[in-house]
């Protein structure tokens, strides 16, 4: 059997939507990944990802360390995982990001790595690499993304793979 | 189909140790990705360190580093190879994602890039070791303390390129 295989994908129809889910995660797997591509209506440049689990929204902290091609910053946002370009950049461009989640079926807390970028071609972007963890010890058997503003728009989507470590 | 991303040796620490290791690291790949995951000494966190082949000669390893806080910015250089990072408190320890880029090949020296840290840093590396052999085998150790607690994940897994 593959190390890395697709456990399920989503992606956004006409309309839009107020989140992405992964549901019923089997506990057969090491790690999860998640590939994104996300667009929002925010009315800005980009906005935040949230990421919960298991349909709660507490007990989640994560630390960004980003550049926006003029400066580095570092800032803690609670359930953000990163940033997707959002509705007054250009038409037809997504932000892009890999999250990471390592032993999620494990009893410790949950640690999670991302990174997401959000260059447009005309205005600000960000590169964003985050550490965050969710303290639980729960097993995650689901993962809710939900922009922080708004709906995502149509042509998001993300790809939920599981790793195996043997 | 060609199987492309493949677990090469994984561990799970059954007791607290200061070192662990990879070796007789198979050639057939193109790069190596190092996963860790859990809990390390010493108190407030450090950075898990990769000797690679036996070389312990400090002079053969530099770094660079940036890091967050989640209020300010910091970075810089070192003489390490750092992989990792990772907390000491209970329960929550961190996980770490190192890419060791075009490791068996004789020409070049080997980089690796690595991000990694817990809720209260994220921290990027860019390292490298200043040999031209090929990397057979690499021992992990905590840039101080006394290690890797009971728990404590590494997994090594190659990435073929074809």
């Amino acid at each position: 059997m593959a190390t890395y295989q697709k456990i399920a994908s989503v992606s956004v129809g006409s309309g839009g939507s107020a989140q992405m889910v992964f549901s019923s995660i089997p506990a057969t797997f090491s790690d999860l990944i998640i590939h994104v591509s996300a667009r929002n209506t925010y009315a800005g440049i980009a906005d935040d990802i949230l990421l919960d689990f298991n349909g709660t929204t507490t007990n989640r902290t994560s630390r960004y360390l980003y550049g926006n091609g003029a400066s580095t910053l570092s800032v803690s946002v609670g359930r953000g995982i990163g940033l997707q370009v959002s509705n007054t950049a250009p038409a037809n461009l997504f932000g892009v990001g890999k999250i990471q989640i390592t032993q999620y079926a494990g009893s410790n807390y949950k640690s999670i790595s991302a990174f997401t970028v959000t260059e447009n071609s005309a205005a600000t972007a960000y590169a964003v690499a985050t550490s965050a963890i969710w303290s639980s010890t729960a097993a995650i058997t689901s993962i809710e993304m939900t922009p922080s503003t708004g709906t995502f728009m149509e042509h998001s989507s993300a790809d939920l793979y599981g790793i195996k470590n043997s | 189909m060609a199987i492309t991303y493949e677990v090469i040796a994984s561990q799970t620490l059954g007791s607290d140790t200061q070192f662990i290791t990879f070796s007789s690291i198979p050639q057939t790949y193109t790069d190596i990705v190092l996963i860790t995951d859990g809990i390390s000494q010493p108190a407030g966190g450090g950075s898990v360190f990769v000797k690679v082949n036996g070389d312990t000669a400090a002079t053969n390893y530099s770094s660079v580093y940036m890091f967050g806080s989640g209020s300010s910015v910091s970075g810089g250089t070192g003489d390490g190879f750092p992989a990792n990072r990772h907390n000491a408190t209970a329960l929550n320890g961190g996980t770490g994602h190192a890419h060791f880029m075009n490791y068996s090949n004789t020409t070049t020296y080997k980089t690796v890039v690595s991000h990694g840290g817990g809720d209260n840093i994220s921290i990027l590396f860019a390292s490298t070791w200043r040999s031209t052999a090929a990397i057979t085998s690499m021992r992990l150790q905590m840039e101080s303390g006394p290690g890797f607690l009971t728990g404590f994940k590494a997994t090594l897994f190659g990435i073929k390129a074809a």
